[in-house]
């Protein structure tokens, strides 16, 4: 594979590599130099790519090793599932008496989820929930896509997206969307 | 005769209806189950708006142009 031919099968795949780097290391120095290093490990790996399989995952696998190679060990606090139902935003909501059925109230409660709610929320994530989830969110992946880039099973994509999500809501709501969407 | 899912079964396919990846036999039976359950139908439309609005949050920054510029210059100069 020549540098143009790599050149048009990569460039789709930095917007989404970047955000998922960003989202991953929380620094845009550090996810700019995650993406710069990768791309260059994939050009010099591009012979081990088999045509005919997913470039995305392949390249994202390389990614996610890149992000890995620079992380520094995170002492964040981190959400249990066990306190983590589902649904659990609608759920709290629902018994703090926020209304979300009328004209379009639940605004009081999405006006909240911001970036940077999303960043603090995600850095709180067990990694495994933490990878998968960024990579759904960032990525328009399919389970096929994640099972491929973290090299986990079909199942094991669902769950943890499954309690990712949950983790995720409930680490969003401890930070203060109750009190933000009531008292505005 | 398709089974009647419970509200807490249906909460737990959500994610899976969400994403389209039940079986057609889970979708038709969340679909009844939503069709006829006023709160699950409530749930599931937050549910949603919930999950696009974190998605769009994640989404918010592009990556540099000079960034993708300066990596395409990479491949072509190593």
């Amino acid at each position: 594979m020549d540098a143009s031919e790599f050149e048009r099968l990569i460039t789709p795949e930095l917007p989404a590599a970047y955000r998922y780097a960003l989202r991953l290391t929380r620094s845009r120095e550090d996810a700019s130099d995650v993406i710069q290093e990768a791309s260059l490990s994939a050009f010099r790996a591009r012979n081990q790519f088999e045509l005919g399989t997913s470039f995305r995952a392949w390249f994202f696998k390389i990614v996610t090793n890149h992000v890995y190679q620079r992380a520094r060990k995170r002492t964040v606090d981190q959400v249990s599932i066990e306190d983590a139902p589902d649904a659990y935003i609608y759920r709290q909501a629902r018994g703090a008496g926020i209304p979300l059925d009328s004209e379009d109230p639940s605004q009081a409660v999405l006006g909240q989820v911001t970036l940077e709610a999303v960043d603090k929320a995600l850095a709180s994530l067990p990694d495994e929930y933490r990878e998968a989830s960024t990579l759904y969110f960032v990525g328009d992946m399919s389970y096929e896509d994640i099972s491929q880039i973290l090299e986990i099973p079909l199942g094991t994509v669902r769950s943890r997206l499954y309690r990712g999500r949950r983790l995720l809501q409930k680490a969003l709501w401890d930070q203060g969307l109750a009190g933000e969407a009531i008292h505005g | 005769m398709d089974k009647i899912l419970s509200c807490q079964e249906t909460i737990v396919l959500l994610q899976g209806f969400v994403d389209r990846d039940l079986t057609p036999e889970e979708s038709e039976q969340v679909h009844a189950h939503l069709d006829h359950c006023p709160p699950c139908r409530e749930a599931f439309v937050f549910e949603g708006k919930i999950l696009r609005r974190i998605k769009d949050a994640m989404m918010a920054e592009s990556i540099p142009d000079d960034l993708m510029q300066k990596i395409i210059g990479m491949i072509h100069n190593s």
